[in-house]
């Protein structure tokens, strides 16, 4: 019984990793230019005292395209567990694709994306006059 | 005697945990967008799901979420994919379980 019990603690003292969130955007039909960033924190006992090497993804990934729009984002939240949960790793990964904002523009009225009279929000989320409007826009593709 | 006991109880607790199994648990469910705004009747919808199976939490690597991430873009290849439903859910079997990631979002073919 003592060796059943010891295998089944054991199984906490291996390096296990496990998925927390993961999330999706809108992914573009130009795929040309992959973009990726990681972004990980070692905690002992789980002592963190900010969340700052998340701000770093977003830094990373805008570095990595200045002047285009980054869709099709893929975002991973990873628990990496080395021992006992007393050493263990926060990981987070973004990947998505750079779209060139002149391509973007190009389709111009598709969204609202780099245009001048930017789309007015409807925080309510409700068809109003406002989508109403707009939804007649001829949409093409970034 | 007593430390015999607290072993047993630990231990069938333990066996009792595992053997809860034939439950799906939904731990997040995302959606992107609908933008930019395209009739309807034009997409297409897809779908691509990837699982990984777990025994005893024995595993080193998420890369099954990747996985589904390629076969989605791979059903829409020279097409946009927007309002994307994103699900992660676990299947508990015996000592085991199956993590489940389904991508469900609408394919718009570029013209």
């Amino acid at each position: 019984m003592k060796v059943v019990l010891i295998a089944l603690l054991s199984i906490y003292f291996i390096g296990c990793v496990s998925l927390n969130t993961v999330s999706l955007t809108s992914i573009p039909a130009n795929r040309s230019k992959p973009v990726v960033a990681t972004t990980e924190r070692l905690m002992f006992f789980g002592f963190n005292f900010d969340n700052d090497y998340v701000d770093y993804l977003t830094d990373n990934l805008k570095n990595q395209c200045p002047h285009g729009l980054i869709s099709g984002v893929l975002t991973k939240d990873e628990s990496i567990d080395y021992f006992l949960y007393i050493v263990w790793k926060k990981r987070i990964t973004a990947q998505g694709y750079c779209v060139s904002l002149k391509s973007a523009a190009s389709s111009k009225s598709s969204s609202n994306i780099g245009s001048e009279n930017p789309r007015k929000r409807n925080p309510s989320n409700m068809t109003s006059e406002i989508d109403s409007k707009q939804e007649s826009v001829e949409v093409s593709d970034e | 005697m007593n430390r015999m006991w607290v072993l047993k109880v630990i231990l069938l607790f333990g066996i009792f945990m595992s053997l809860a199994s034939c439950t799906h648990s939904v731990h997040i469910v995302n959606f992107s967008d609908f933008r930019p705004y395209r009739e309807a009747k034009t997409a297409v919808s897809i779908e691509a799901k990837s699982e990984q199976f777990v025994v005893l939490g024995f595993t080193d690597n998420t890369s099954y979420v990747n996985e589904a991430y390629q076969r989605l873009m791979q059903k829409c290849i020279d097409g946009q994919i927007s309002g994307i439903s994103t699900q992660y859910y676990t299947s508990l079997g015996f000592f085991s379980w199956t993590n489940h990631i389904v991508m469900q979002g609408l394919c718009h073919k570029v013209n």
